[in-house]
């Protein structure tokens, strides 16, 4: 199969309110640093068809894409697509454009600035259907809530464990330039954190976060125009659990497992455990790692505790990054891990470089409670 | 019989009115930004393509035609010239209030003098609508207390 590459990623600063910037602003840098790295341009020998990825109620505008066209380059007459899920699954979106043979190169850019709203969650709580859930104020914090409570029975992870997840978090995070919140804790600060929403705590949710990511990609002739170095897309899979949230059983991440396979099969991984050697997982909350982590394959079904006692996210390089848990903005938390795992895989991740990696999987998440999943596999 | 699946359906069905509300603040960034304080002192500052050399009122930072970053400001107007318009008579709802609008009311189009391959979209005075035609001279109007918002400028009205 004819392979696409990533050439380059940009990753803005992220904050959890960058006020003195529109979200143009932060897309205009971007636009200039991946332009820095290779030189593209934009035309008949570069890029014709541009993808962006925000959410119209974060930027709290109807198509959302038409106000960064001008940012993105798709302001004088060229293909732009919105991708109105988490930005991982642009990745995908941008594969089947260029192996479909209609581009050979394509310019992704995602943005999201939660920071705008006065409460992610009234954000997150228009997700529901307006006559039932939003009326009794569901919104992504309570889902992830009745979520946690059933998974840490299922798999009895313990706040010990949470609070470790959540302390390494903040460790990486100090090693990494582009990440959001570097306070360093100690597990106890995190298990007598107060209640956010049980047996959510405080330090256990992602902090409010404002971030842009934008990549090149490019199909496997073209890619060497603009890098020395591409980094390949070997895998891509997604699935769509159920809306209702009683539909689901939300201790097993099955729209994850089925995501991961596809994409595990799509890279000819058949033991993820033997082969995989770096994770980005979309950490909302602090159990949402291990949970992560049992769906990718990387630990069995209700040992996503023990992997994390016995040291799992140091042998698999689990979010070295810092991750959600460290602060990234929803909709680009994957596009954030895969802009992470393309460094990592070239070498370039300075403070916080993993060594031999050569296989990173990436995985996000749009919806309440990880209803819809995605999963990316790159390659050196 | 059909009369009667109607009855009941136009009971079951019921619709239910919501009012979604959400509190944003926005930021302006340094360009917008610029525009706004320039309002707030009856100036109108564009940014100048440093590529094309077209101006773009309000200020974007970036050259649509061109992609390349425009932070060099020009201050631009206060007149200019009327080069589109369209009037409004039929009564519609106000899309910031829900309530009917007063009719009529007009959308402009103004080159403002010193601009290049730009226009400027506001509104003209409502007694000047009978006047209004395509290369008009028209000039701004000014609201009296100023605080760096768009209501800044009140609307145009025929220069002469
Ligand atoms: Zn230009």
């Amino acid at each position: 199969m004819k392979r696409v590459a990533i050439c380059a990623a940009a990753q803005h600063e992220i904050k959890s309110n960058i006020w003195h910037k529109r979200f143009q602003d932060m897309l205009m840098d971007l636009l200039e640093d991946v332009q820095g790295q290779t030189g593209f341009t934009f035309g008949d020998n570069g890029v014709k068809n541009v993808l962006t990825c925000s959410d119209d109620f974060f930027d709290a505008r109807t198509i959302s894409d038409n106000a960064i066209n001008d940012v993105v380059g798709a302001g004088n007459y060229r293909g732009e697509q919105k991708m109105a899920q988490e930005g991982l699954n642009g990745i995908g979106y941008a594969m089947a454009c260029i192996l479909s043979g209609h581009d050979d190169v394509i310019y992704f850019a995602g943005h999201c600035k939660e920071s705008s709203s006065a409460s992610r969650n009234q954000i997150s709580n228009m997700a529901y259907d307006p006559f039932y859930c939003r009326c009794l104020g569901l919104d992504y914090l309570s889902a992830a809530g009745l979520q946690a409570r059933a998974y840490m029975e299922k798999a009895a992870v313990t706040e010990e464990q949470l609070a470790k997840v959540v302390v390494r978090a903040r460790q990486w995070a100090s090693r990494n330039e582009y990440a959001n919140e570097k306070t360093q804790l100690h597990p106890g600060d995190v298990m007598y954190s107060s209640v956010l929403c049980d047996p959510i705590r405080t330090l256990h949710a992602y902090p409010v976060s404002d971030g842009a990511v934008a990549l090149l990609l490019a199909s496997e002739e073209k890619a060497y125009e603009y890098t020395d170095q591409p980094i390949w897309i070997t895998g891509f899979g997604n699935c769509m659990d159920g809306y209702d949230l009683g539909t689901r059983d939300l201790a097993s991440s099955n729209a994850l497992k089925k995501a991961a396979n596809q994409a595990y099969k799509m890279a000819g991984i058949k033991q993820p455990k033997k082969s995989v050697n770096l994770v980005e997982v979309m950490d909302c909350y602090a159990y949402q790692q291990p949970m992560w982590i049992e769906g990718l394959g990387l630990c069995d079904e209700r040992e996503g505790g023990r992997f994390i006692d016995e040291y799992g996210p140091a042998k698999y390089n689990v979010n070295l990054s810092g991750g959600m848990l460290a602060g990234r903005p929803l909709m680009i938390g994957g596009l954030y891990g895969a802009a992470e795992a393309f460094l990592q895989l070239k070498g370039q991740a300075n403070e916080h470089q993993a060594s031999d990696v050569n296989c990173a999987v990436i995985q996000s998440t749009t919806g309440g409670a990880g209803q819809h999943q995605t999963v990316v596999v790159l390659e050196r | 019989m059909a009369e009667n699946i109607q009855k009941i359906a136009a009971e079951e069905l019921i619709s239910i009115q919501v009012i979604n509300s959400i509190d944003y603040s926005f930021s302006t960034g340094p360009i917008m930004g610029k525009w706004f304080q320039g309002l707030k002192e009856k100036k109108f500052y564009a940014t100048k393509c440093p590529s094309c050399g077209r101006t773009m009122t309000p200020p974007r930072g970036c050259c649509a035609l061109c992609v390349v970053r425009s932070e060099d400001f020009v201050e631009v107007g206060p007149k200019g010239t009327v080069v589109n318009y369209d009037i409004a008579y039929y009564a519609s709802p106000d899309p910031l209030t829900g309530k009917v609008r007063k009719t009529p009311y007009s959308a402009l189009f103004v080159m403002l003098d010193g601009s290049a391959r730009d226009i400027f979209a506001h509104e003209i005075k409502d007694d000047d609508i009978p006047k209004l035609k395509r290369g008009v001279r028209v000039r701004p109007v000014w609201n009296e207390v100023r605080t760096g918002s768009i209501h800044d400028l009140l609307y145009f009205e025929i220069d002469g």
